[in-house]
């Protein structure tokens, strides 16, 4: 076995990836190369330098968590839409389906209205055949467009 | 209730399912923070910022992956950013470290072999920051946190062959860099 595969399989070796017989082959190696037994020892020792004790968090460690995002929420409102519009969205496209099934299952039809909820309907001042019937000074006019409205309503209920 | 479950609850609002979730992890993320930063302020801060990320990335979890790995992997990326915002670009001269650089002997009273032993653990994991991150990354996943092969494979978005040649250069690149270091005799550090 050279160097190089020895140092490749010494550094599997520390990960208990070499089976049986790669592991043999390997410890007669070093068993007789002095300068990969060196190698093994100086990788041995950093490996062991690299464990480390754990150290707990801060204490209130959650505490101080949910305080800070609260900030950040209030800072990125966005991000509410973003956790809520999962749920947001099916809420407003029902409530959008309801308004608009109210207004076609709830609006009048034409046919019930009055003339006056006609023309409020239809944006015009119902006023305004009263308005110039009141302006007629000529009582004959004032007659025939009194006689012309109430045939008009006549056949408007017909 | 089911860890799945509990994720959905949080990512329509549930506020109480993300601290149940959250406290599962808590530790691990800790741990990992303080694996790279040797701190516990430091650490401490990472791993709040680490959870406020994954706070605000949790309606983005689409449920494929295990949900501990693409928090990990959330974890792992947020450190990764900080490392590269605090990297220091320098190396460790025989000056910073020159206490670290004492072999073993048996004869040293307790005090001072502890002294010495915290100072070379202080020693490689100065000259581990010095490496390139991915190296630095692959080293302290499986060497200090002893995280398994498939697992930092998973973390990192790698293969498991891949994951075992980095794992490999980058500890012949630690032993290289340390090699100023390590006492002439016994393979001391």
């Amino acid at each position: 076995m050279k160097c190089k595969d020895a140092e490749k399989r010494l550094l599997r070796s520390f990960d208990g990836e070499l089976e049986g017989a790669t592991k043999a082959e390997l410890a007669g190696h070093l068993k007789a190369c002095p300068g990969c037994r060196k190698k093994q020892s100086e990788y041995g020792l950093l490996l062991k330098n690299l464990k480390i004790e754990d150290a707990e968090p801060l204490p209130y460690f959650w505490q101080r968590l949910e305080t800070k995002l609260r900030e950040r929420e209030r800072v990125e409102p966005w991000t509410i839409w973003a956790k809520w519009s999962r749920r947001a969205v099916p809420v407003a496209l029902a409530l959008l389906l309801l308004f608009i099934g109210g207004l076609v299952f709830f609006s009048p039809g034409e046919e019930d209205l009055s003339q006056a909820e006609a023309l409020l309907l239809r944006n015009a001042n119902p006023l305004a055949e009263a308005k110039s019937l009141f302006e007629e000074t000529k009582l004959e006019n004032k007659n025939m467009m009194i006689i012309f409205a109430a045939d008009e309503k006549a056949s408007t209920r017909r | 209730m089911e860890e799945n479950e509990l994720v959905k609850k949080a990512q329509v609002g549930s506020h109480e399912a993300f601290t149940m979730i959250m406290k599962k992890y808590e530790q691990k993320v800790f741990h990992l923070a303080y694996s790279f930063v040797q701190d516990r302020a430091a650490a401490d801060d990472l791993a709040q910022e680490v959870f406020i990320k994954a706070y605000f990335s949790l309606p983005k979890f689409r449920f494929q992956s295990e949900f501990g790995t693409w928090f990990y992997r959330v974890a792992v990326n947020h450190i990764k950013d900080h490392l590269r915002k605090t990297a220091r670009h320098r190396e460790v001269s025989l000056e910073d470290v020159e206490e670290g650089r004492l072999a073993v002997e048996d004869k040293i009273p307790a005090r001072e072999k502890a002294q010495a032993d915290e100072q070379r653990k202080k020693t490689v994991f100065q000259v581990l920051e010095t490496l390139p991150q991915k190296y630095r990354m692959i080293l302290t996943l499986r060497d200090v946190r002893g995280l398994p092969y498939q697992e930092i494979g998973q973390v990192l978005g790698i293969s498991p062959g891949t994951v075992d040649s980095r794992l490999h250069r980058a500890r012949k690149m630690l032993r290289k860099k340390m090699m100023p270091f390590i006492g002439q005799e016994g393979g001391g550090l």
